[in-house]
């Protein structure tokens, strides 16, 4: 009994790993751009995707199909800044949102028409041989990932907080018009961001896709990642972190003891509760109003 | 150094710049008063490329600058401290600092001038570490300044430097100023406080719908009734 | 008035007549794909209302279809109820979880209410794909057609049915956007703040919006199940309720024709792609993001530019409120007691009100009484608290402390948005109009809370609503006369000078029929004879409307020519108060505008406490 317990827990927190991996991408852009990209999904998916043709039709190793995957993604990344954001930069805030969903779609269907073969395996960064501690058992690659999203967030923590770009990307965040009398280029931060914010899409996609298999929608991981980092508040980049963990821990939980057929529906009514009860997230912090 | 020729600028429908023209000489300190609505921001935000002209040139230290985005013009050495001060108001006084110094290379220079800056404001100094935030008004507008100082500008544009404050904090925001002004910098100063800005100032400009109304020696201006009358109207 | 709107009657009768055509000319196939197009239409409509009048995103709309259709479906199927009575309940659950799916998120900033939406449509999916035993999930479920009067409707019969329904939808959203719960919509879409302020009240109208779309959304689904005669989540998926986002879109999302538009043509447009799933996704993604990037304002956007049309037009084009005298303005309900002279009852007292920002001491304890029939001049040095003054009298913000009392009520317990019922009224110092609103369609908003036009009645269009909206026109053009506004009332507002902007704010303000009117920077950005102009419009307004005035002003002559008392702000205190020379002669006041000389030797000692706190 206690073992499905630990072990719930223990699968959770590789999926919450997941999550809190593909939600920091959400947070960066939002906290530089106070938008969303409802393309992040997709941009997880192409990640995954080149990564797959690079290593098995082209053969390349799986550390150089690393390399190559991001520095492609980070032009995706900077490209879908020029396209969708940045001529609807005075638009309200719902029409970045549309703007996004419809570069989602395009590369999505995209990649449904080039692609049509069934479900392909990418290999694992880590071996996905299984072994024990007590009754749990966890595989390398699980561990993997919560290791690289650990790290991933303590290192951007550490660069928005200790370098000088990092600095000008809080600031371009709090004022623009600041920033732009500070001598920072607003639209090279934005580009920058997208960037960031796509290559860590896309090396989350690589590292889930022995895990999920490499398939045109396998996205959607997005959107749930997106609720953890509303969950755990999507001001702080360690939010939305724990926020993931915990999705992923509570939706195991959920799938084991209550429901698994439904467990998707709960995390977004979940979601509906959070943001009623506490909008700003469970360790995100209240804006403060300005005049 | 700076010199602005026939500048028409404004927002959408709206023209809130007709025709302006003025000077900065090198070294010297202009004023720019005016009703408010006159066109004082405006003008201002026009020359730091954050307000885009329809016609007219500006010119700085010998080239033209109304093409530029804000973050050229701010590396060619102008700043601006902005109307309300906005600061960065989740960052440390130190970081929003550290920042005005974006466009630097000489990393080395920065930790000096940020010393200067704790030995011109030192209200400063123990609130290094505090979100800027939670500064009083008086405080931001000390940061403001500094925050502008730490890019080693050759012109400073100030706009409302002692909007809201009380008068203490007023005259030590004067001597501030006096003190910039000593080190050489050039100054181009908004203020609705006419007294005070005649007072620290060479030359004035009084702006009025959008157009230059009057100038003059700001010395002369101060005993001139007609800069009385554009704030408390006609006696 | 000549030539009154561009006719939607003859338009009506025009696509009445083309639909009732339409299955003679055409075989079967393109019969049914008038039918789906007619589909789209009801349900982009709905998703028109919520996103495009009221401005609420919703991704999540065929979610809302999906309630309509498996209501229908599964009581025809399991419960054996008669198609004609599941209709109509398919519709009353999708409103129902409209409503519930609004209530809560309309709090939130539009991104999380686009999350929400997609949650919610998302769950809606999976819903139906994973309850097995309910809708045998992926299988679909099939019912037999429908029967009336003994006979089975078929296809053929149900596009009759199909097209008279939209036809009615069609006529119902012209009915309400053209009325006063339309208008609430748009107004909250333009300015919420400026809505409130006119007495729209936000969480009413959002849901109402929310709830109306989603019973769209399931007319269109109900109907679906009848035609089709098959369901399966497949066609409930996040792309399909893009599709809807992209119809409104490609169309031009605030105007109805514009909607059907685009309803249709992305409807036919796709059909020789059919079968083809990705290639309609691609073509629905890419077109959605050019048009949002080259033309947002969609196809109708794009012809109205080229006709060089304005907006919507309400009156004639070119109408001037010249031929308008103001309607007997006291006969109605509301006397305004305080008459000049008489009256000298405190009508507005403010009571120690403090407010501070973060560091910032806006206010600290300002009292103010105004005397009912007065004209009341508010000045100070910018940023002395002149406007968070009106904000936290209006209830834009909470103060700290004190309270704020109009006649005998604490505002202080009231919304904000039934300010406007109870007599207090204001204009904004940037201007809050409801720019791409025509100035007709502003004033008619300042009239929200007078024109008893409820949802229903909009609907349903009652003999009496004609008239009352009729009414309200001819009384909003007397206002716009009465403020001196002589351009185009039927021109958007934003594209007006600027000095016709104000008065247009002016004229919104009188509308809602104030006790008293907050006028915030009246005089900013005006020319000289603006200035003079303006000066006498206020006071016709307190001679003539018997309201009274708080007037806020930088423009001193303004001050002085029309205040009977002026009083005076800086550093979030009242440094003074009296008659208008005696104010102007105030050493203090003199000093708080003009600032001491360079002494640096500190301020007067009743400031020092305000070191590192101003």
């Amino acid at each position: 009994m206690m073992g499905v317990m630990l072990q719930a827990i223990a699968s959770g927190m590789t999926l919450g790993s997941i999550y809190a991996l593909v939600g920091l991408g959400f947070v960066v852009i939002y906290q530089a751009t106070r938008t969303l990209n409802f393309a992040h999904g997709e941009v997880l998916m192409l990640g995954a995707m080149i990564g797959l043709i690079l290593h098995t039709e082209w053969q390349f190793g799986y550390w150089s199909t690393f390399a190559v995957v991001l520095i492609l993604i980070a032009v995706v990344g900077v490209v879908i800044e020029r396209v969708a954001y940045r001529p609807l930069i005075r638009a309200p805030a719902a029409t970045v949102i549309m703007s996004t969903a419809a570069v989602g779609q395009i590369i999505r269907s995209t990649v449904r028409i080039l692609r049509t073969e069934e479900l392909s395996f990418f290999p694992p960064m880590f071996s996905l041989e299984p072994f024990h501690i007590g009754p749990v058992v966890l595989t390398r690659l699980g561990v993997g990932i919560t290791g690289i999203a650990v790290f991933a967030v303590m290192a951007f923590t550490l660069f928005f907080r200790y370098t000088t770009m990092g600095t000008a990307m809080r600031a371009t965040s709090q004022n623009q018009t600041a920033a732009w009398l500070v001598g920072i280029s607003v639209p090279r931060i934005f580009s920058l961001i997208w960037a960031i914010s796509a290559v860590l899409a896309a090396a989350a996609g690589m590292l889930i896709a022995p895990l999920v298999l490499v398939r045109p929608d396998m996205g959607v991981v997005a959107i749930k990642a997106f609720v953890g980092a509303v969950l755990g508040g999507f001001n702080s980049l360690a939010g939305a972190v724990i926020g993931g963990l915990l999705l992923g821990v509570v939706e195991t939980l959920i799938g084991v003891y209550v429901t698994s057929a439904f467990k998707d529906v709960v995390v977004f009514a979940l979601l509906i509760i959070v943001l009623l009860v506490r909008p700003s997230g469970l360790i995100g912090r209240q804006e403060v109003l300005r005049v | 150094m700076l010199e602005l020729e026939g500048v028409t600028a404004g927002y959408g429908a709206i023209t809130v710049l007709r025709e302006v023209s003025l000077r900065v000489p090198e070294g010297a300190s202009v004023c720019l008063l005016g009703a408010n609505g006159a066109g004082k921001t405006t003008t201002l935000r026009t020359i730091t490329g954050l307000v885009r002209l329809r016609s007219g040139r500006i010119r700085f230290a010998g080239a033209r600058i109304d093409r530029l985005f804000p973050d050229q013009i701010v590396r060619r050495g102008l700043a601006m401290v902005p109307e309300r001060r906005e600061i960065f108001p989740f960052l440390s006084v130190e970081e929003n600092l550290r920042i005005g110094a974006f466009s630097r290379r000489d990393r080395r220079e920065v930790s000096h001038d940020l010393d200067r800056m704790m030995a011109l404001f030192p209200l400063l100094r123990e609130r290094l570490s505090q979100q800027a935030g939670t500064l009083s008004g008086g405080e931001q507008q000390m940061l403001a300044i500094a925050r502008a100082l730490m890019a080693r500008p050759n012109l400073l544009l100030l706009d409302e430097p002692s909007l809201g404050l009380a008068p203490l904090l007023v005259q030590l925001m004067f001597q501030a100023i006096a003190a910039i002004r000593a080190r050489g910098a050039s100054l181009l100063i908004v203020e609705q406080n006419a007294r005070m800005a005649l007072s620290v100032t060479d030359y004035a400009y009084v702006l009025e719908s959008g157009t230059v109304a009057l100038e003059g020696n700001s010395a002369v201006l101060k005993s001139d009734s007609a800069v009385e009358e554009t704030y408390l109207g006609q006696v | 008035m000549i030539a009154r709107e561009p006719r939607p009657v003859l338009l009506l009768v025009a696509c009445v007549a083309s639909l009732a055509l339409l299955p003679f000319v055409f075989p079967a196939y393109p019969r049914f794909v008038a039918t789906i197009a007619l589909l789209n239409t009801i349900a982009v409509v709905g998703l028109g209302l919520v996103m495009g009048y009221a401005g609420l995103v919703s991704l999540g709309h065929a979610g809302f279809v999906a309630v309509g259709a498996y209501t229908a479906a599964l009581l025809v199927a399991k419960a054996s109820y008669p198609f004609w009575v599941s209709l109509p309940l398919g519709i009353a659950a999708a409103t129902a979880i409209g409503f519930v799916v609004g209530l809560p998120t309309l709090r939130l900033n539009p991104l999380y209410l686009a999350m929400v939406t997609f949650g919610f449509g998302q769950s809606v999916f999976l819903i139906a794909l994973n309850w097995v035993s309910l809708t045998r999930g992926a299988n679909g479920l099939r019912i037999p057609p429908p029967r009336a009067f003994g006979v089975t409707v078929g296809p053929d019969a149900m596009y009759w049915i199909v097209a008279a329904a939209a036809v009615l939808a069609v006529v119902t959203a012209y009915r309400i956007t053209r009325t006063r719960p339309g208008r609430a919509f748009m107004a909250l879409r333009e300015s919420e703040i400026a809505a409130v302020v006119a007495g729209v009240n936000p969480r009413a109208y959002k849901t109402m919006a929310f709830g109306l779309s989603a019973a769209y959304a399931g007319l269109a689904g109900a109907l679906y199940v009848g035609v089709v005669l098959f369901i399966n989540p497949d066609s409930f998926v996040f792309p399909v309720s893009l599709m809807y986002v992209t119809m409104a879109v490609v169309g031009g999302m605030g105007t109805l024709a514009g909607i059907i538009v685009g309803a249709v043509v992305l409807t036919i447009l796709p059909e020789w792609l059919r079968g083809f799933a990705e290639y309609r996704e691609l073509l629905a993604g890419g077109m959605l993001l050019s048009f949002l990037v080259f033309l947002p304002q969609g196809i109708a956007g794009f012809v109205r530019q080229r006709q060089g049309g304005s907006r919507r037009l309400l009156v004639s084009r070119g109408a001037s409120a010249t031929a308008y005298a103001l309607p007997s303005w006291d006969s109605d309900g509301r006397e305004n007691e305080a008459k000049v002279g008489d009256g000298r009852e405190r009508l507005l007292r403010v009571e120690n009100v403090r407010k501070s920002f973060g560091g910032v001491h806006a206010l600290r304890g300002v009292n103010l009484q105004v005397v009912g029939g007065t004209i009341h001049g508010l000045i100070g040095p910018n940023g002395s608290g002149k406007t968070t003054l009106f904000n936290v009298i209006t209830r834009l913000y909470e103060p700290d402390e004190g309270t704020v009392w109009f006649e005998n009520a604490n505002l202080l317990t009231v919304p904000a948005f039934s300010l406007a019922e109870l007599g207090v009224a204001r204009t904004f110092q940037n201007l809050e109009l409801f720019t791409r609103l025509t100035v007709l369609e502003n004033v008619l908003i300042g009239m929200h809370s007078h024109i008893p036009v409820s949802l229903t009645r909009a609907v349903l269009g009652k003999a009496g609503t004609r008239r009352l909206e009729e009414e309200a026109r001819q009384r909003a053009m007397g206002i716009l006369h009465f403020v001196g506004f002589e351009g185009d009332a039927g021109q958007p507002a934003g594209t007006l000078p600027f000095g016709h902007q104000r008065l247009v704010e002016i004229a919104r303000a009188l509308a809602s029929r104030p006790k008293i009117l907050l006028l915030d920077e009246p005089s900013s950005g005006l020319t000289l004879r603006g200035v003079e102009a303006l000066g006498e419009a206020i006071q016709r307004i307190r001679a003539e409307l018997g309201i009274t005035i708080v007037l806020v002003a930088h423009t001193m002559r303004l001050v002085l020519g029309v205040c009977d008392v002026v009083s005076v702000l800086d550093h979030g205190e009242k440094i003074a108060e009296g008659v208008p020379d005696a104010v102007r002669m105030d050493p203090d006041v003199i000093r708080a505008y003009l600032g001491d000389e360079g002494e640096p030797t500190g301020g007067s000692p009743r400031h020092t406490a305000g070191v590192g706190g101003a």
